[in-house]
């Protein structure tokens, strides 16, 4: 695919042919709408071509689609209307206070809405310029972008910084790095001072939103949180609540027009209330977090929350952790935490005292487990399907 | 592992202890995680341990470490230190 195919009237772009000068730049400014497709996500042309036939005929103009993971685990196509992310680009640059900030460098896949927006969009309205590196799969080659240039800004996750620090010489510091954005899972609550140490020239951002926000929905420094799961206050244009069932929804004017799932279309409104998947509670116009909808289950009759549960772990133990759902020998719902590096003994001990302060016995994982190295894909999440599959070995388990 | 060490194995996993809070004359009341679903998950730690499965009234009828000791035994399972 390139500039010149055309999928019902929309501009394909693959994220390997976005990596050559140029080539997005001219696909944004073609009057037709601009499918950035990734090279490798097991998602064909075919595939493509029955999501975007289902797509009105209106906005194959000024309009842009991403793939991101449904909620089924099928794809989903997110489309999006150029103009109001340009905008929403401009709410970035004004909260993040990036003015100084004078190029970006883009560690992650540019097809994940959190990359293409925070950055490439970012730095094209801002005329900064835009640094493509090969992220986690040339950690050598990436610090030494970070550590040398320009005052720069970074997008990270989690797991890409965890990757990086690691990968970091002895005494080296990404001093050339002034903006480093961490979104698209748990903010690191817990290892600021690692982050601090690594970017010491930095102003440490939490990002929130979703694929559907396209992607941004507060950003707050992280001097200014409150503590773990705090994300701060919407940003202007953006209206949130929590639910009934206290999942955090939210209205955006800057968020997707639109939705293609299982092949069917959904057009979004600006009166309708998207939801985030994620748990919140309301303190004034803040909000918290305290977990996943797909990390919060029942067992017992009680309500777990696995991300509380790593929130806590992560209290005592400074190594990576991870969980998995599994049921016991009852057949009731719980999950397995793997933690990375293997731990010593008084590690072990030390979170399961976390657990015995903390949780009741229904919130305790079925087994302690590690592993030498908790897999993450492409866009630095974690790799539940190869953590299964990886070799880990019991530190201690319940009998259930 | 004689049965003594593996029983106080058992019991600092299924109860989360560390080694300084147990005791052979350790008392349900004494320990704040033995509660309705530490009775359950002692009984299975039993009899994947012991091989002998409690009885619902035998697993609710227990207050000590020394209560299990008592009952195994009778059920032939030695605990001579």
């Amino acid at each position: 695919m390139g500039l010149d195919d055309r999928i019902h009237g929309w501009t394909v772009v693959t994220d390997d042919e976005a990596s050559a000068p140029g080539v997005l730049d001219r696909a944004w400014d073609r009057p037709s709408s601009l499918l950035l497709a990734p090279s490798r996500r097991g998602v064909d042309a075919a595939w493509f071509e029955r999501a975007l036939a289902a797509v009105p005929a209106d906005l194959r103009e000024g309009h842009y689609a991403l793939l991101t993971s449904g909620s089924t685990g099928e794809p989903k196509l997110i489309v999006g209307s150029r103009a109001r992310t340009e905008r929403l680009a401009a709410v970035i640059h004004a909260a993040q206070k990036n003015e100084p900030v004078e190029r970006t460098a883009v560690l992650l896949p540019l097809t994940y809405s959190y990359a293409f927006v925070n950055q490439w969009v970012w730095g094209r309205v801002h005329a900064r310029s835009v640094v493509l590196t090969r992220g986690a799969a040339d950690l050598p080659a990436t610090i030494d972008v970070l550590r040398n240039g320009p005052p720069s800004m970074v997008c990270l996750v989690g797991p890409l910084f965890t990757l990086l620090s690691q990968a970091l010489p002895p005494g080296a510091r990404l001093e050339s790095v002034v903006r480093v954005n961490f979104a698209g899972g748990a903010f690191p609550h817990g290892h600021l001072d690692a982050v601090r140490a690594a970017f010491p020239s930095a102003e440490i951002i939490n990002n929130y939103g979703c694929a559907e926000a396209l992607p941004r929905l507060t950003i707050t420094p992280a001097r200014e949180l409150s503590g773990p799961g705090d994300i701060g206050r919407a940003l202007p244009g953006i209206t949130l609540r929590v639910d009934g069932e206290g999942e955090l929804r939210f209205r955006s004017e800057y968020g997707a027009v639109g939705v293609v799932e299982s092949g069917t279309y959904r057009a979004v409104g600006p009166e309708d209330w998207l939801g985030t998947q994620d748990l919140a509670q309301a303190e004034g116009d803040r909000f918290h977090l305290v977990g996943r909808r797909s990390e919060v289950y029942k067992r017992y009759g009680e309500k777990i929350s696995t991300a509380q549960q790593l929130q806590a772990v992560r209290e005592v133990w400074s190594g990576q952790a991870a969980t998995l759902p599994e049921r016991d020998g009852q057949g009731e719902p719980g999950h397995v935490l793997i933690l990375s590096p293997p731990p010593a003994d008084q590690d072990v001990r030390a979170v399961l005292k976390v657990f015995r302060a903390r949780f009741p016995r229904a919130h305790w994982p079925l087994r302690v487990e590690s592993t030498r190295e908790i897999p993450v894909s492409s866009n630095g999440k974690i790799d539940s399907a190869a953590l299964a599959a990886a070799d880990r070995q019991v530190h201690w388990q319940q009998p259930t | 592992m004689s049965n003594r060490e593996k029983l106080k194995k058992l019991i600092l996993d299924v109860f989360l202890l560390d080694e300084s809070e147990f005791s052979f004359e350790l008392q349900r009341a004494q320990v704040d995680t033995w509660d309705s679903l530490g009775v359950v998950s002692l009984a299975v730690g039993v009899h994947q341990t012991f091989g002998y499965h409690f009885t619902p009234e035998e697993a609710t009828s227990i207050q000590s470490v020394a209560d299990v000791i008592k009952l195994l035994e009778t059920k032939g399972i030695s605990f001579d230190a």
